[in-house]
């Protein structure tokens, strides 16, 4: 029965994915829309037919044994089979929208395929610069955070002075560090770290400083040393705390690295934007963006891993 | 010589530049090697911060604490300490909860699961010795703190409302546990409550602190026998309901004088 229950929207998705394949192939395409090849778009549509068949077979299963909500899939799907139906249709086959400035996904897919030379330098490039200013982020704020926070003096010197300075928008350092530094990459990579370092740095101090009292009292009475309380106890506890602070950066990194990258660098995903940008090519200004939102989801979903894996004791607590 | 003596303790805070706030005036107890010694008072009168400065987690303001002849300056794992809520560590296993004490004592690996292991088997915890504190009950958590604190052998257990969190049935039994414990390895142990019945029960002297600034207002001895989780018809017994009926006459008494205290301010 309870299988049952939710069929109704697995076949609504699966039957619109179908419906947008044929209708693409039956109706026209608007003017200024036309395409030579309707395989990209085609093969996408497929994919994600084939992907809510092969839940829908096997979701009772997966339901079962591995925790995956199928209900759920579903419901995103759905959102993505709307969305495509929808802009195929109002832009595709009844152009009621300017042809320049707004692409039919046919045309926004097929630049994955044409310029994916352009798009596989860009996101490796841009994808060099996150990680170096991310780590580079990360090495220095979470040390100097649990010192920080450890330290009642340093705390009461330095929390207050770091609330002012961090909530400053990267974007104002940008002007300096193109003169400063010697290349632009640099410029991106340490615009990045800014980024990074503030809401990471905060929270892994207020995480620190909020510990449970008493939990370190306990471990003082076991006899716990100061480096053995610090290492086994604080930065444990901080941790959650910490976690926020650090999807935060991680988000507003990516945010200001495709900033910087539209200001001056010569390569990457943001200077791609810009580039065409200037030479009015809204198909590849659109696909671009999609690359950058599966660039970021590629991130969050990497650090979601990362954090189930540490704190994974909290699922049971609480 | 007294194993703890605590003379004319004076606590306060301070909570502005012109005022302090008076927690503890005057408090003086003796508690003998081996001794199971109950300290009983209204809430909030600053029965936990006496236990936190015999710890050594804190400084009195005035009086001296003796443990064993010498002033005590600062934590040391003689003196173990079992608080409400357990305070276990919540991203560590069992095992590794109840190693923390000796690990950091600089016992060797081996060692120090041994005798946790010990421990846990002593208190029924063996099958649950690889699972998160998260994933037991409060009962279990209770009998894993206590672990925790026994397996470092502090020659004085200080207990603030331990069992404070638990069911009353879980709690009877873990205390009755505990009580087994004390007989078993003699400690020294200073039990701080608002359960009265479990304090008559459980200890060999009661002390009843006054509404805060807290002082002791009576000393009640419990000449009941020693292995008293034997005893069936305990509750029963008339020595044993004139124990209970005293020290909570005593402490109504103080409790009302507190409530007044409050209401005046």
């Amino acid at each position: 029965m309870e299988k049952k229950k939710g069929s109704g929207t697995y076949f609504l998705v699966m039957a619109i994915f179908l419906a947008t394949i044929v209708i693409n192939f039956l109706i026209p395409d608007a003017r200024g829309q036309e395409v030579k090849s309707k395989a990209v778009f085609t093969f996408m549509l497929s994919l994600g037919f084939t992907v809510c068949l092969f839940y829908y077979i096997v979701g009772y299963w997966l339901k079962r044994f591995f925790w995956v909500n199928v209900r759920t899939f579903f419901d995103v799907m759905m959102v993505f089979a709307v969305l495509f139906l929808v802009w195929m249709l109002i832009i595709g086959k009844l152009g009621l929208l300017d042809p320049i400035h707004w692409p039919s996904p046919d045309r926004t897919f097929n630049v994955l395929v044409t310029d994916r030379g352009q798009f596989g330098r860009g996101i490796a490039s841009s994808m060099f610069r996150l990680a170096r200013g991310i780590s580079l982020g990360l090495v220095l704020a979470l040390p100097l955070g649990l010192i920080v926070g450890w330290y009642d003096r340093l705390y009461r010197m330095v929390y207050p002075l770091a609330k002012f300075i961090g909530p400053i928008p990267a974007v104002v350092y940008i002007p300096y560090a193109l003169i400063v530094f010697p290349n632009v990459d640099q410029v991106t990579v340490f615009i990045v770290f800014i980024s990074v370092f503030w809401p990471a740095f905060i929270n892994m101090v207020y995480g620190v400083a909020n510990v449970d009292r008493r939990l370190i009292d306990a471990s003082r009475t076991l006899g716990g040393s100061d480096w053995r309380i610090v290492s086994k106890v604080v930065l444990p506890a901080a941790m959650p705390t910490a976690f926020a602070g650090i999807l935060l950066g991680l988000i507003m990194g990516i945010v200001m690295l495709t900033v910087a990258e539209t200001i001056g660098a010569a390569s990457g995903i943001g200077y791609y934007l810009m580039y065409y940008k200037d030479v009015a090519a809204y198909d590849r200004i659109v696909a671009d963006i999609f690359v950058i939102a599966a660039c970021v989801y590629f991130w969050t979903y990497f650090f979601d891993k990362v954090q189930d894996r540490t704190l994974r004791w909290q699922r049971g607590s609480k | 010589m007294m194993k703890i003596e605590i003379s004319n303790l004076r606590k306060e805070f301070p909570i502005s530049r012109y005022a302090n706030d008076l927690v503890l005036r005057d408090l003086s107890l003796q508690v003998k090697e081996g001794e199971f010694v109950s300290v009983v008072g209204p809430g909030g009168n600053g029965k936990s911060v006496m236990l936190r400065l015999v710890a050594g987690l804190d400084q009195p303001t005035s009086g001296s604490i003796l443990s064993d002849g010498n002033p005590v300056t600062g934590p040391s794992p003689k003196r173990g300490i079992i608080f409400q809520d357990s305070l276990l560590y919540p991203w560590m296993k069992v095992i590794d909860n109840v190693m923390f004490g000796p690990l950091s004592l600089k016992k060797s690996k081996e060692e120090a699961r041994d005798i946790s292991s010990q421990w846990l088997t002593m208190l029924g915890l063996k099958k649950f010795e690889n699972k998160l504190p998260g994933e037991l009950s409060g009962g279990m958590q209770s009998r894993v703190s206590i672990a925790r604190t026994m397996v470092n052998n502090p020659d004085v257990l200080l207990c603030d409302e331990p069992f404070g969190g638990l069911d009353w049935i879980t709690r009877e039994t873990v205390t009755e546990e505990f009580l087994k414990i004390w007989f078993e390895t003699k400690k020294t142990i200073i039990y701080v409550t608002h359960a009265l019945e479990e304090a008559v029960y459980l200890s060999q002297k009661v002390y009843i602190l006054s509404a805060k600034p807290a002082t002791v207002v009576k000393v009640v001895e419990i000449n009941l026998p020693a292995r008293r989780w034997e005893e069936k018809e305990l509750h029963f017994r008339e020595d044993y309901a004139r124990y209970v009926e005293l020290v909570r006459n005593c402490y109504r008494e103080e409790a009302s004088k507190g409530e007044q205290k409050a209401g005046g301010e």
